[in-house]
């Protein structure tokens, strides 16, 4: 442009901004002065300002927001009919333009729609393909759970429009709370919206933008799917869509979405998954608010998504409360089951390995409905065995041997029905051996039912439930079994229906009084284990009716006293079960008892009386079992921490020595036994302030922890966080006690989450080593990592005051802003602001 | 040649005396800098993805003030040099992403930046190659203008602190961002259509 007709222009264009908007057209015609060419371009300019058609206000940030959500524009004129249809008021923007309530009278007929018009600034060419094709692939559509096109064309002034049925109704997640649906009935809900959907890849369409603000449900209770704004037709050249524009929400995208790769169907199955997540269990599978991108990308490329029951854990009381109303707990197991395989199978990161239809996820979650065995679940249940056995069963040969035959014949039990009686023994057979296997591997019961043993287990539960009709008998006496050993693992928090369902039979069945007996027994004991103490206590009532001087009755009692911590209480069931209990020394019940008892005194606490009932167990035991049994061993374990508790460290140090290095060799090194051996020894020696010498236990602890618990259990955390503390305390100047505190902050913030306050203590602890070496940096990132809002409220006022120190520390005193203003939690001093000025009282001020 | 921490800090009050010289240089220390982030996030994001410029900047601002304790008094100084060097980094970007991807056209570099309490949304995209072009049109037509748009959109200056940076008033600040939108909007507009 010539430089002299730019001025001009400018100049003009300023001196118009003076007219009142109305009057700027006339203004121009006024000016007879001016050329045609000038007056052309000026007019442009002002239409274009007028229309609010300008390069959009702010940061890029910002006209990214704008380009997405249309800036209202009360100005812009709004054509009063458009097709048949009669504009009325505008209910809902979108990115590609705003959607009116449009009516028809037709002959008496009145008909309403939502009409939907491109944005008049998006008349570009990419966006007005988008627009058209989302107008071809609706035509192509034709079912009751998909919005009806109803009419389609051009506005007065040449931009496209479409209207569509008008659904009056609620968002799917509103319509589920407000009815207070049930976690079934949400899934026969969802059931309708997969249906639509798999119409859609029946007629070529991938929508590629399902989420809960796109389904809605009518007063009748029918879904209805929308927008298909962004939708695909299913191209045979897979690479054309390979790079086509992205457009849609992180929330609920699949990775390939994410990434740019090919579309495919999966695409919306993952979606459905992400859906139905949030659906059950209040949250979508990636919490996205506040986070940076880099930290979303790896959310959705790289992470698993939660457990739905731990998501609804971690919600807060009021949501939980509003979600599931009384029913929390209920609830929470519901999520657990298979319903999880279900979801997680959807949600997986390679379209390959989930579900290869919208039909077959369907399909599963009819299976779920009439409690069939569901296919996810499956799916990976050998391969899981396997790795179980790999990780647990390599202590020794011996072990290897037993648990390679355990694997065949597990494998048939499950391959196979279990219809004649030969099988049904081998099956019962299987089980008991597995189950040996199992707690020999984590007697403990630490690992709260480790991942792939909790697998197993439900899918043998599965497999024997698909018997209740056919073989009653067969399914009650196996049910029991499974239940045996789960509680046995410490795996308690599972559903109860097939217990239940066995006891039904049985209690109605004459001649199974004692299968009966046996599993109401077990419910009971599965409830204090579970620590639901109104359903315990009410159990146990009605056992002690039935039974009232029962050994396991009463070991059973003591066990709830014990677990509410009412020592007191406990102690006279435990005596009287210790007495009750038959006099062979190895039985593991009588064991048992005098364990508990022991523990109760302990709480009471009455550490001479604990280590009398252990040395009078150990004095029976020994001579039977020989010095080297388990049952021995773990006794002599637990006297340790009584003599700990009676201040006799001296001895306390010098048993675990002893009992530490037999432990590791009968149980391996890779068991959480042997790893509880060597933090018992740990502590002896710190207590004695060897710290020194508490080291090398303290490896050995974390080393086993990981290596049958995994990295990220919190058992594992911890020792690594002990280790690591001591090390630093041995020596502040070496930084080798960083790996450990990275490991434990790692690990615990995946088994719980990144803003737990345990996690907070760990991090408290690291930096402060850190600050003491000078390394302020790096302390920094470790208190304020990205995307992590520590809890400190959760944290209680110690921790929280300690934390602000440590901020203080390496920042200096930060000033805190008085007013409102959003801090910027994108940065460290954001964040560091934000948590340090943030504080509930003015008590809590580090001086 | 200055050594780095010494050069920063006086180049620094050079510039905040009007030495344009001094802008110039010490834009030329933060392009490696902001390059180098650039490089970081697209390490971690191999499509592109994400790049906000305010991140961009934030982090740019942290890593200089860590590395060579240079203390900026005013932030908004800092960001209005800034500016420049975030819009040559992510043109260059944009400028090998399609040599790369030979016929790619427009490729969507997607800013975005999470205002607290939103979802990020992913998505629509602008043409800021074509938005640079435009750009460059107007700074050899009304070289203040351009600077305006250059600092809001790249260095995300508000209207107040563009005024104070360059020197003017909040009210000429605001006429010559309504010309300069407007006008950058037309032109790109007009190579859409025209294309």
């Amino acid at each position: 442009m010539d430089p002299e007709a730019f001025r001009t222009l400018r100049a003009l264009f300023d001196e118009a901004m003076q007219e009142p908007p109305e009057a700027r057209m006339q203004w121009i015609s006024s000016r007879a002065d001016l050329d045609a060419a000038t007056v052309a371009e000026l007019r442009r300019l002002l239409l274009r300002e007028a229309g609010n058609d300008a390069l959009p206000e702010g940061l890029p940030v910002s006209l990214l927001a704008a380009a997405l959500k249309v800036e209202a524009s009360p100005d812009a004129p709004i054509p009063a009919c458009v097709g048949r249809f009669v504009l009325a008021e505008e209910i809902g923007r979108g990115g590609m333009g705003c959607v009116y309530r449009g009516v028809r009278e037709d002959g008496g007929v009145r008909q309403e729609a939502a009409v939907k018009i491109l944005r008049t600034d998006l008349r570009q060419r990419r966006a007005l393909e988008r627009f058209l094709v989302e107008r071809e692939l609706l035509a192509r559509l034709d079912h009751p759970g998909i919005a009806r096109l109803l009419d389609s064309g051009e506005t007065g002034d040449g931009t496209p429009f479409v209207a569509m049925e008008l659904v009056r109704g609620l968002g799917l997640i509103e319509y589920c709370a407000s009815r207070h649906l049930g976690v079934v009935e949400r899934v026969i809900l969802f059931r309708q919206v997969v249906a639509a959907v798999s119409h859609a890849h029946k007629a070529l369409v991938v929508h590629r933008d399902i989420k809960p603000s796109n389904v809605m449900v009518d007063g009748e209770g029918r879904v209805r799917l929308l927008d298909f704004g962004i939708a695909k037709p299913l191209a045979n050249d897979v690479a054309a869509t390979a790079t086509a524009d992205r457009f849609f929400t992180p929330a609920y995208a699949p990775p390939e979405q994410l990434i740019g790769a090919p579309i495919t169907v999966a695409c919306d199955v993952y979606s459905l998954g992400a859906l139905l997540y949030e659906l059950l269990c209040g949250r979508p599978p990636f919490e996205l608010k506040d986070k940076r991108a880099a930290e979303i990308e790896r959310l959705i490329l790289v992470t698993p998504p939660r457990p739905m029951a731990q998501a609804f854990s971690s919600l807060d009381e009021s949501r939980r409360l509003e979600l599931a109303g009384r029913d929390v707990r209920p609830w929470r197991r519901q999520l657990s089951g298979e319903l999880e395989s279900i979801v997680q199978r959807a949600l997986r990161k390679e379209p390959d390995s989930r579900y290869a239809s919208a039909d077959a996820m369907d399909e599963d979650l009819v299976n779920w409905l009439e409690h069939r065995p569901v296919r996810a679940a499956g799916a990976g249940r050998l391969y899981r065995l396997r790795k179980f056995l790999r990780r647990n069963a390599i202590a020794t040969a011996a072990v290897v041997i037993v648990a390679a035959s355990i694997g065949v014949a597990f494998a048939l039990v499950l391959r196979e029905t279990i219809a004649a009686n030969r099988e049904r023994d081998r099956a019962r057979e299987a089980l008991s051996v597995l189950g040996e296997a199992f707690v020999s591997a984590d007697p403990t019961g630490l690992s709260g039912g480790d991942i792939s043993a909790r697998n197993i287990l439900d899918a043998a539960s599965r497999r024997i439930s698909e018997h209740v009709d056919g073989k009653p008998d067969v399914y009650a006496e196996l049910a029991e079994k499974v239940a045996d050993v789960q509680l046995a693992l410490g795996v308690v928090d599972v559903d109860d229906t097939g217990v239940m369902r066995a006891l039904e039979w049985a209690g109605r069945e004459a001649g199974q009084e004692n299968l009966a007996w046996r599993l109401s027994l077990l419910q009971a004991r599965r409830l204090v284990a579970r620590h639901a103490f109104p359903d315990a206590e009410a159990a146990l009532l009605r056992l002690e009716r039935q039974k009232p001087g029962d050994p396991l009755v009463l070991l059973a009692r003591g066990k709830f006293w014990v677990a509410r911590g009412e020592p007191a209480e406990a102690i006279p069931f435990l005596t009287r079960a210790v007495a009750a209990l038959p006099r062979e020394t190895d039985d593991i019940e009588r064991i048992d008892a005098h364990w508990q008892l022991a523990e109760a005194q302990r709480q009471k606490p009455d550490p001479a009386a604990a280590m009398s009932t252990l040395q009078s167990l150990l004095g029976g035991l020994e001579p039977v079992v020989g010095a080297n049994h388990a049952t021995v061993l773990l006794t002599r374990l637990r006297s340790v921490n009584v003599l700990l508790d009676l201040k006799r460290v001296d001895e306390a140090i010098s048993e675990a020595q002893t009992v530490s290095p037999r432990i590791e060799s009968l149980y391996g090194r890779t068991s959480s036994v042997s790893a509880q051996a060597w933090s018992t020894l740990a502590l002896a020696l710190v207590r004695a302030q060897r710290y020194g010498e508490s080291l090398e236990p303290y490896r050995k602890a974390a080393q086993s922890f990981a290596e049958s618990l995994g990295e990220n259990h919190v058992a594992t955390a911890r020792s690594y966080f002990n280790l690591a503390l001591m090390q630093n305390y041995v020596d502040p100047s070496d930084p080798s006690s960083a790996e450990g505190f990275r490991k434990a902050i790692a690990g615990a913030s995946i088994a719980r989450n990144p803003a737990d306050p345990l996690v907070t203590f760990f991090r408290i602890e690291y930096a402060k080593s850190l600050i003491a070496r000078g390394e302020k940096g790096v302390a920094r990132e470790v208190l304020l990592p990205e995307g992590v809002m520590p809890d400190l409220a959760g944290a209680g006022p110690d921790i929280a005051r300690v934390f602000r120190g440590q901020i203080e520390a390496v920042f200096g005193s930060l000033d805190c802003p008085k007013s409102g203003r959003e801090p910027d939690l994108g940065t460290f001093e954001g964040r560091a602001r934000e948590l340090y000025c943030n504080r509930p009282t003015v008590d809590d001020a580090p001086t | 040649m200055r050594s780095d921490q010494a050069g920063i800090t006086d180049l620094l009050a050079e510039w905040r005396e009007g030495d344009r010289r001094a802008e110039n240089e010490l834009a030329e220390h933060l392009y490696p800098v902001l390059r180098g982030l650039v490089g970081v996030q697209l390490r971690r994001a191999p499509s592109g993805l994400t790049l906000s410029a305010t991140e961009l900047v934030n982090e740019a601002y942290i890593r200089l003030e860590q590395q060579r304790e240079v203390e900026w008094r005013n932030r908004g100084h800092f960001f209005a040099i800034a500016a420049t060097v975030v819009r040559r980094v992510v043109i260059d970007y944009l400028r090998e992403r399609s040599a790369e991807k030979r016929g790619a056209g427009a490729i969507g570099l997607r800013w975005e930046d999470v205002p607290s309490g939103e979802q990020p949304a992913v998505g629509d995209q602008i043409d800021w190659l074509a938005l640079d072009q435009a750009l460059t049109r107007l700074q050899e037509l009304d070289a203040e203008s351009a600077r305006v748009v250059e600092l809001r959109l790249f260095g995300g200056l508000s209207n107040e602190s563009i005024a104070e940076v360059m020197s003017s008033s909040v009210a000429t600040v605001g006429r010559q961002w309504r010309f300069a939108r407007t006008w950058l909007a037309e032109q790109m507009d007009l190579s859409l259509d025209g294309s």
